[in-house]
């Protein structure tokens, strides 16, 4: 065992915090003042060469690992930016279809999502479901070679993008069948496609979320992705690759959180000599610290297990989830209290990151989800 | 290359000086350098040598021995009217080499900084840049150079033992000004100039003077100048008001001029420019080694910081706690009611 | 065309923290690409975009060096050198231009040099211009911006008070000012391809050159000490009140002392 990064881990997370310092302030004041992305994001991750991390290079993607993925989140997590979500969107669907896409489907959806000219989604949620197959309302029947999609999906994000989104729906040829889950691939700009306007969140800044309306939307046979009624093995495997890119960005923030309070334990003064000298503050960045170490090991050690292909990676992201979820939204918590009346002051960056950490116990699969995935492996494995 | 010379042969205190359209530059640096080679040339008992290169030198020859030189070398061709770094490499190594020189002193300037290194590589001897200190080692009789190292963190002392000349160029406004002495005579020698305008590798194509104002700030009487602290929000704006109500010049630290607010020709510090004003205002300003040096030879300073603590006022003759978003534009205030 | 890049790893001295007694603290600052050094890897791969160009970038020291040599690949530039020898150590300036000159002839073919103005934990500026010297090569300095033409080279050079556009005959040196350009971050794809690619390792015997000409044997300049600058001190008169009274104050001061 090593717990030592290698020189190009180090590189990666370099250049990524390069990249942070140079491109995300300027995207950040898009969103502010638009309430959105960039329409060209993509472009820019895309010229970094930050698209498709573990995709080959032959379909334009960087041939590198889910490791140094994560590297880069947490790296992009640090600056607390709602653009890290298109950043993992993009990644994660593009891993996606080129594990379970038949030939003509990669080819035809992977490069644009790795030159940045299209935007992933991945769209399972609806108005009464959120982790159930069976509830799914969203409904696909056979028409020729197309399929018809009618229904609503609920609080998918770059949405309204350009690009191919991942829609799980009932698949009507399955009736009958024990699962009839079928992923489809969709042009998100197709005929018979409308959107709401975007959900104000708690966090994440300027985040495009929204609901989609499907009337009659014709999807071709051929973008079925994986088999017809084997959708929710793709959503589990896919969410469970996202929960460790978003524990990874959230454990950054975490970091972040960690880093503003032991710089302003530093810079205030009280009584005078630096505040955080003082017994009670400096426990809790006692308690900071640890926690963010102990995340991140789990994090570092989960996302091998991806890396290896090893399948036993889902329920043990669950796990990372269990983790992160209370540890790191406790550290944020701990950082708004360092910095008393400033941290609650969106002056100060701990506020942000404090309502972004919010949203890794409530998104992609609650926390309890995940306990009862984690607990329920635990009980079914010797 | 690499031949043990015989150092006794060497003589002599060499400044090179410079020109433009034959007269001598604005900046005061190469008179500085003459004043301490003069300097130098005493506590070794020896004669100043001014070498100058250019176009209708003659005024320009005299005058340099009224300063303090015994010698004039003069190079006074077309071909030189502007500075070449090959031309003036050539015709200055020819005549170290003939001469002899034991010191050879050039101004630490764009122009000596892009010269003295050609010169010294080709005579295989060492070159000291920037120095803020010039003496002699009272023993060995050798120049003693000391500049900032370390990005100005901490000073380095530098000898050259064993090859001639001892080379270093100078930093602007750290040398004493020498005097004009009417009554000084001396040699002017005028070297041969063979080089041709076909000879030259480099053309120039166009010469053009700044016309930023910020070239004068180590000849501003009042400077105001900025640290991080005086940057945030608008208020590098005000300390440009303040500026303009005091008639300074504006300068600032280094992180400053990272930010992109300050240019590097007005950066103070080690690693910048040294000045010494009669009024040195800081603003925000913590006072790290690597600013200070550049700025605590100013006659008057003030700090203005919010941190009662700040190194800053170790310096300063009159301090103001107090965030300079608050005080600048009071003080602005205040100037211009003192002014009715 | 060939275009070689020389750089150096730099301490980051931004980052120099001091100890208690004001003691510099060395060890620790985070090692970096030599930032003007990196207007010159800009400029080579500005070129190479707009002309085409094989860039080999070139440094001389420690095996960590490699750090900033994989670096500049992973900007885009095509190989790497890397001059490491013990008896490379302690070279100055003079010494150290020796032995890069010596490497780029035995590197063959060129027809530009590129290089930073200065380094910022020496800043001396004088490898560059001494390269140029040892090589016979026209000196380019100060470059603010560069045009490569039919076998010349124009740069408008930041000469003092003066800018000037000057031209010479490739091969010729030139050394990158700040106001060059804005450096890329390096390509995150190409950060994986550069731990894929060979450094070439060049010690002492692989680029010839006589041995008292290397390292600190080789350098005409000693170092006798080195010290923390004096700190001139003087007795501060704090002027006290909200900022309209200290500012009047201060006012009233000034005009005392005929400051203003």
């Amino acid at each position: 065992m090593d717990f030592n990064l290698t020189p190009l881990n180090k590189m990666v997370i370099k250049t990524a915090r390069a990249f942070c310092e140079t491109e995300i302030p300027a995207i950040d004041a898009y969103m502010k003042e638009h309430n959105d992305y960039p329409p060209y994001l993509q472009e820019i991750f895309a010229k970094h060469h930050m698209l498709g991390m573990d995709i080959p290079k032959e379909l334009g993607g960087i041939g590198a690992d889910n490791f140094n993925l994560i590297l880069i989140a947490e790296e992009v997590g640090k600056t607390a930016s709602t653009c890290m979500l298109p950043f993992f969107m993009n990644n994660s669907v593009a891993e996606t279809i080129c594990h379970w896409g038949t030939e003509e489907v990669i080819k035809k959806f992977v490069p644009p999502l790795c030159d940045g000219t299209a935007w992933a989604s991945m769209a399972f949620t609806e108005p009464n479901t959120g982790s159930d197959p069976r509830a799914l309302t969203l409904t696909a029947e056979p028409d020729g070679d197309d399929f018809i999609l009618n229904g609503t999906k609920r609080f998918i994000s770059m949405a309204n993008k350009p690009g191919p989104g991942v829609f799980f729906a009932k698949d009507l040829s399955m009736k009958g069948k024990p699962f009839d889950t079928t992923a489809f691939i969709v042009d998100k700009m197709s005929p018979g496609i409308t959107f709401s306007g975007h959900y104000e969140l708690m966090g994440l800044d300027g985040a495009d979320t929204c609901d989609v309306f499907f009337t009659d939307v014709r999807v071709p046979k051929a973008n079925i992705l994986g088999r017809q009624g084997k959708g929710f093995p793709i959503l589990l495997r896919w969410i469970a690759g996202e929960r460790i890119q978003q524990c990874a960005a959230t454990i950054g923030g975490g970091q972040a959180a960690l880093d503003e309070s032991v710089k302003y334990g530093n810079q205030r003064v009280v009584g005078g000599f630096p505040m955080g000298y003082m017994q009670g503050f400096s426990w809790m960045l006692a308690d900071m610290k640890t926690r963010v170490e102990a995340c991140r090991l789990l994090c570092y050690k989960t996302v091998k297990l991806q890396d290896e292909k090893n399948k036993g990676f889902e329920a043990a992201s669950s796990e990372l989830k269990v983790l992160t979820v209370p540890l790191i939204q406790e550290v944020c918590r701990q950082a708004v209290q360092f910095h008393g009346s400033y941290g609650y002051s969106k002056e100060y960056k701990v506020e942000k990151i404090f309502r972004n950490a919010m949203h890794l116990g409530v998104v992609a699969s609650s926390l309890e989800i995940n306990k009862t995935i984690a607990g329920m492996t635990i009980l079914t494995q010797k | 290359m690499t031949a043990i010379k015989d150092l006794s042969a060497y003589k002599g205190v060499w400044v090179f000086i410079e020109q433009f359209e034959g007269k001598l530059t604005n900046s005061t640096l190469s008179l500085e350098i003459l004043g301490e080679g003069r300097k130098l040339a005493d506590k070794l008992g020896t004669d100043l040598t001014a070498v100058i290169l250019g176009e209708n030198l003659e005024k320009t020859a005299g005058d340099l021995i009224k300063y303090g030189a015994n010698t004039v070398l003069v190079a006074d061709a077309p071909v030189l009217a502007n500075y070449r770094t090959e031309l003036y490499t050539d015709i200055i190594c020819q005549a170290a080499k003939e001469r002899k020189p034991e010191i050879l002193l050039v101004g630490a300037s764009a122009t000596g900084r892009d010269l003295a290194p050609r010169i010294s590589f080709r005579l295989h001897t060492g070159c000291t840049a920037d120095c803020t200190e010039l003496d002699i080692d009272d023993e060995k009789k050798i120049l003693v150079s000391t500049r900032p190292a370390f990005g100005g963190n901490v000073m380095a002392t530098i000898l050259c033992p064993d090859h001639r000349p001892q080379m270093s160029t100078v930093r602007p406004g750290v040398m004493m000004l020498p005097t004009w002495d009417e009554a000084r005579t001396g040699e002017v020698i005028k070297l041969e100039v063979t080089a041709k305008e076909e000879d030259a590798k480099v053309k120039i194509l166009e010469v053009k003077k700044h016309e930023a104002s910020a070239q004068n700030i180590q000849e501003a009487v009042r400077v105001v100048s900025a640290g991080l602290g005086a940057c945030t929000g608008n208020c590098f704006d005000q300390l440009k008001e303040l500026a303009k109500e005091l008639d300074a010049e504006i300068g600032g630290t280094r992180p400053v001029f990272e930010t992109g607010l300050i240019s590097h020709d007005v950066q103070i510090g080690q690693t910048g420019k040294t000045v010494r004003p009669e009024l040195y205002m800081a603003v925000g300003i913590s006072g790290t080694v690597q600013h200070t040096t550049g700025m605590a030879n100013s006659r008057t300073v003030v700090a203005i910081n919010k941190d009662p603590n700040a190194e800053i006022f170790k310096f300063a003759h009159y301090g103001i706690v107090g965030d300079a978003k608050a005080v600048v534009p009071a003080l602005i205030a205040q100037l211009k009611a003192s002014r009715n | 065309m060939k275009i070689i890049v020389c750089i150096k790893q730099v301490p980051d001295v931004t980052e120099v923290k001091w100890d208690e007694n004001g003691s510099l603290i060395r060890t620790g600052l985070p090692s970096i690409i030599n930032p003007n050094d990196k207007n010159a890897i800009e400029a080579a791969l500005t070129l190479k975009e707009e002309k085409g160009a094989e860039i080999t970038v070139v440094s001389m020291g420690p095996p960590q060096v490699e750090e900033a040599l994989r670096e500049a690949m992973a900007m885009g530039c095509d190989h790497a050198v890397l001059l490491t020898d013990r008896k490379f150590g302690g070279a100055d300036c003079w010494a150290t231009a020796y032995t890069l000159g010596m490497a780029i002839k035995k590197l063959g073919h060129f027809d530009l040099i590129f290089s930073g103005v200065e380094a910022m934990d020496g800043n001396t500026a004088q490898v560059g211009p001494e390269i140029a010297d040892f090589l016979g090569l026209p000196l380019l300095s100060y470059a603010e911006a560069i045009e490569v033409g039919e076998g010349t080279v124009k740069i408008h050079q930041k000469l003092g008070d003066l800018t000037r556009v000057i031209e010479g005959p490739m091969p010729a040196l030139i050394t990158c000012e700040k106001e060059l350009n804005v450096p890329r971050i390096p390509r995150m794809d190409l950060v994986f391809e550069c731990f894929e690619k060979e450094i070439k390792v060049l010690g002492m015997a692989d680029v010839d050159g006589e041995l008292e000409n290397f390292g600190l044997k080789g350098s005409p300049t000693r170092l006798r000490k080195v010290f923390s600058p004096k700190r001139a001190k003087a007795q501060v008169e704090f002027l006290e009140g909200t900022p309209k009274e200290s500012s009047q104050k201060l006012v009233e001061k000034l005009h005392e002392i005929n400051a203003i």
